[in-house]
C-alpha cells in the first residue's frame, strides 16, 4: 500500500512534486511578464492614438 | 478615426507576414526583440524632428513591438504552455492590455507635463529595456503538452496557404470579425451614447470605468468557460451577453440601467478577445497559433471601421437607438457562423480527465 502526503503525492517522490511546484511558478512568471509587457506596449500605443 | 486605422492595418500586414515567427522562434526571442522594438521606436520618437518620421516609425517599428510584445506573442506563448487551463491563461494575460490601458496614460500623461515629450518617450525606452532581463528569466523553453499532437499534426503539415481552403478558417474570422466590429463600434461611441442620456461630461468617465471593470471579468469569464465548456458556446454566450447589453441601452430606462448595461457590455466585449485565439488554437492547434492569427490579422481588422460605420448610422437618423438595432443584428448574424463552426476537443476530454 503507498502512503500519500496532504497533496496527494506519493511519498517518498519529493524530486516530482519539486518538479511540479517549479512548473507552476515558471507558469506564473510567464503569465507575470505577458501581464506588464503588454500593458507597457499597448498601453502606451493606445495613449498615442489620443495625441 | 482614419490615422488609427491606417496604423492597425499596419500592424495587421506585418502580423499576416511576420506571424509565423511567433511560433517558430522561442518565446524568450520573441519577447526580447518585441521589447527592443519598443525601446527602439520610443528613443528614435524622442530624437524625430519630423511628424513625417513619427509616422514611418509607427507604420514600421512601432507594429514590431506590438507583434513580438503584445497580445499576440502573449497569447501564443501561454497557449504553447499552458494545456488544461489554457482558456484561463489566454483570458489571464489579456487583463494586460486593460491595465495598459488605465495605467500607462497617467505615467504619460504626468511624464510629458513633468519632463516634456522627448525625456517622457526616453523614460518609456528605458522601461522597455528593464523588462528584458524579466523576460529572459521568466521565459525558458517553452515545452509543448501531448494533447495537442494530434491536432497539430495534421495542421502541422499544411502549408499558409491551405489555411485559405479550410471553411473552419472563414468561419471563425467571421464570427470574430462581427464581435470586434461591435465591440470597437460601442467602445468608442460611449461617450456620446452617455451624452446622448444626458449626461454630464465629468460622468461619462464613470460609464468607462464600468466598462473597464466588466472587460477584466469578461476575459477570465470566457477563460475560465472555454476551458469547461465547448468554446462555440461560450462564444454565443458573450454573444448574447453583448446583445442584452445593447438591448437595455436601446431601452434608455435611465442612468443607472445605461450604467448596468456597459458593465454587462465589458464583461461580453472582454469575453471576445480570449475566445477568438481559444477557438483558433482549438482548432489549429497551438503550435500553429502565430501563424493562424496572422493570417487572419487583414481580415479580422475591418473591425476598425465600426466606429466610422457606427457614426454613419448616426448621421442619417440622429441618434444611437438605430445604431444599437445594427449593432445587435450583426451579433446575430454571427451565429450561423459559430454554429458551424467544427466541435472543438477540450483537454480535459483530450486527456481522458
Amino acid at each position: 500500500m503507498k502512503s500519500v502526503d496532504s497533496d496527494g503525492q506519493t511519498l517518498g517522490e519529493p524530486g516530482k512534486k519539486k518538479a511540479k511546484q517549479s512548473v507552476s511558478i515558471r507558469q506564473f512568471g510567464i503569465i507575470a511578464i505577458c501581464i506588464v509587457m503588454q500593458a507597457l506596449v499597448i498601453g502606451v500605443y493606445l495613449y498615442s492614438f489620443t495625441l | 478615426m482614419l490615422v488609427p486605422t491606417i496604423f492597425l492595418y499596419a500592424n495587421a500586414i506585418m502580423f499576416f507576414f511576420l506571424g509565423k515567427y511567433l511560433d517558430v522562434f522561442p518565446g524568450r526571442i520573441v519577447v526580447i526583440v518585441g521589447l527592443l522594438c519598443f525601446s527602439l521606436s520610443m528613443f528614435l520618437i524622442s530624437i524625430s524632428s519630423s511628424l513625417l518620421f513619427i509616422y514611418l516609425i509607427y507604420l514600421v517599428i512601432v507594429p514590431a513591438s506590438v507583434l513580438f510584445a503584445g497580445p499576440a506573442a502573449a497569447i501564443t506563448l501561454v497557449s504553447q504552455v499552458f494545456d488544461e487551463r489554457r482558456g484561463l491563461a489566454i483570458g489571464a494575460v489579456g487583463i494586460g492590455t486593460s491595465i495598459g490601458g488605465i495605467v500607462m496614460p497617467h505615467f504619460a500623461a504626468f511624464a510629458i507635463d513633468d519632463w516634456g515629450w522627448r525625456s517622457a518617450n526616453q523614460a518609456l525606452a528605458i522601461l522597455g529595456l528593464v523588462l528584458i532581463p524579466f523576460a529572459f528569466i521568466s521565459l525558458g523553453a517553452n515545452k509543448r503538452k501531448a494533447s495537442d499532437e494530434k491536432v497539430e499534426q495534421k495542421a502541422e503539415l499544411e502549408p499558409s496557404r491551405s489555411f485559405f481552403r479550410r471553411s473552419d478558417f472563414w468561419l471563425c474570422i467571421l464570427a470574430s470579425t462581427g464581435a470586434y466590429f461591435v465591440f470597437m463600434a460601442v467602445q468608442l461611441n460611449m461617450a456620446p451614447i452617455a451624452l446622448e442620456y444626458d449626461f454630464a461630461i465629468e460622468e461619462t468617465a464613470f460609464t468607462i470605468s464600468l466598462f473597464t471593470a466588466g472587460m477584466f471579468i469578461g476575459k477570465l469569464l470566457a477563460g475560465f468557460l472555454s476551458d469547461r465548456i465547448d468554446p462555440r458556446i461560450a462564444f454565443l454566450g458573450i454573444g448574447l451577453t453583448m446583445v442584452a447589453a445593447l438591448f437595455l441601452m436601446s431601452m434608455q430606462l435611465g442612468h443607472s440601467v445605461l450604467l448596468v448595461a456597459f458593465f454587462i457590455f465589458g464583461i461580453g466585449a472582454g469575453g471576445v478577445i480570449p475566445i477568438k485565439a481559444i477557438l483558433l488554437a482549438g482548432l489549429f492547434g497551438p503550435k500553429n497559433l502565430g501563424r493562424v492569427m496572422g493570417l487572419a490579422a487583414p481580415f479580422v481588422t475591418l473591425y476598425s471601421l465600426g466606429p466610422i460605420f457606427a457614426a454613419f448610422v448616426w448621421d442619417i437618423y440622429q441618434s444611437y437607438v438605430p445604431v444599437l438595432y445594427v449593432m445587435i443584428a450583426i451579433l446575430v448574424l454571427t451565429v450561423p457562423f459559430v454554429l458551424r463552426l467544427p466541435k472543438i476537443v477540450l483537454a480535459q476530454e483530450a486527456t481522458g480527465k
